[in-house]
């Protein structure tokens, strides 16, 4: 019995080395044990796929006896996940404006080394006679009423009014309240350009002849305006066929106003 | 060919039928029960050390390990047979239970040693392993009888009178 006994050991004493020696052996990446491992997965791959053909509908049964709950609550968590992403769906493309908008406001090529403030429009009323245009930002912000208001692609108009911490109203350069002095980018005439509430071209009153002007030329903030920082784009001169009038076609699309950025002058006074 | 077999099911069928999402019945951890319960020492180990061999096979970790393990759990599953109380059926289902909890520990101490992502020792840890435990309860009689013709013995009857072995 004792010689059995110490027989057995020595015998689970050499297995034991062998798997240790195996384990070595496979850590440093040993080939063939690879090779076995692959060979074996793939003789069987056969096999296994035909145990999993044969035993899918058992399986299935099993799953479906055992996570039957589960299933259930799947079930509600899926029609409840479509209904919200339906929804999510219906909003995109007010996402995708939101978005479009808030990029315009943000992405200027004017008014560098100038403070900025985002801000959301929250409200845009037409009472019929004016425009009042809310953001989401107030004095919190740093916003003072007569800073400039710009989007991405030109001037929008000024801060007419800090309602409170958070809130303040924007005067648009269409507002026929609204003026600003403008130059000409090619030829250097100045002029005024102002709005009348059409929020469409502003009326630009030109210190020079209207012949001088050039259909087409780009007009910007003048170093001469008290209120805005110069070169900010404002507009393309537009003119009548009878050379009665030029008009600025503002580069801000006022039936877009998403979001707008308030440069915040005073402080780099 | 019942190892072969035992595997094919195995990774065919039984690695996708988990129990709570979690637990795995073991076929090749059932053999070598049987395997232990049913064979003397050197065979036992010797067959734990090829059907350990046989699961390094078809799984990523180390080669050698749960051969490793499967040998050294044989070995005590025999000296366990060799030396406890024996008391007939229920008895045994006892220590199937018992032993399948304690050898499927040892595999997941064994593969976190060793490098392996063992399973988290979480809350749901010990229902897992009382789930083991049942399984192992439930089918060791079945392969006590599969052990049994696999090591072609002539081990049909086990002690059935209340006595402790001595060497």
């Amino acid at each position: 019995m004792a010689k059995t006994a110490v027989a057995s050991r020595r015998i689970v004493l050499l297995l034991v080395v062998t798997s240790l020696a195996l384990m070595t052996i496979d850590v440093r990446g040993f080939g063939p044990i690879d090779s076995a491992r692959s060979t074996a997965l793939s003789v069987t791959a056969p096999f296994r796929s035909f145990v999993g053909r044969v035993v899918s509908p058992v399986g299935d049964t099993w799953n479906g006896a055992v996570h039957y709950n589960d299933l259930q609550l799947e079930n509600d968590r899926l029609r409840a996940e479509v209904a919200r992403l339906e929804g999510e769906l219906a909003r995109l493309p007010d996402v995708e404006a939101d978005l479009e908008a808030l990029m315009a406001a943000t992405d200027l090529e004017f008014a560098a080394g100038l403070s900025q403030v985002t801000a959301r429009v929250v409200s845009d009323r037409r009472t019929g006679i004016e425009r009042i245009v809310e953001i989401n930002r107030g004095s919190v912000a740093g916003i003072r009423a007569g800073m400039p208001v710009v989007v991405g692609n030109g001037l929008a108009g000024f801060v007419a009014q800090v309602i409170d911490d958070d809130r303040s109203v924007i005067r648009l350069i269409t507002d026929s309240r609204a003026s600003v002095g403008v130059v000409g980018v090619d030829t250097g005439q100045t002029g005024v350009a102002s709005g009348d509430g059409s929020n469409s071209e502003l009326p630009l009153d030109p210190l020079l002849r209207i012949e001088n002007l050039t259909e087409g030329e780009r007009f910007e903030t003048t170093a001469l305006s008290l209120r805005y920082p110069p070169d900010i784009p404002v507009g393309v001169l537009v003119k009548r066929a009878d050379d009665a009038a030029v008009y600025l076609q503002p580069f801000v699309d006022f039936e877009r106003l998403g979001f707008v950025t308030v440069l915040l002058t005073e402080d780099q006074s | 060919m019942v190892l072969t077999a035992a595997s094919l099911i195995q990774t065919g069928l039984l690695d996708q039928l988990l129990i709570l999402d979690r637990v795995r019945v073991d076929l090749l951890l059932i053999v070598l029960l049987g395997i232990g319960f049913s064979a003397d020492t050197p065979t036992a180990v010797l067959l734990g050390f090829t059907t350990g061999l046989v699961v390094d096979l078809f799984r990523f970790g180390p080669f050698g390990l749960h051969a490793l393990l499967f040998c050294l759990a044989a070995w005590m599953l025999v000296l366990a047979k060799e030396r406890m109380l024996q008391s007939g059926g229920l008895f045994r289902t006892v220590q199937g239970a018992i032993a399948s909890i304690l050898v499927t520990a040892a595999t997941w101490v064994g593969a976190a040693v060793f490098g392996q992502n063992s399973p988290p020792f979480t809350n749901t840890t010990l229902i897992d392993l009382l789930w083991v435990g049942l399984i192992g309860a439930v089918l060791i009689h079945q392969a006590e009888r599969v052990g049994r013709w696999m090591i072609h013995d002539a081990l049909t009857r086990l002690p059935q009178t209340d006595m402790v072995r001595t060497q």
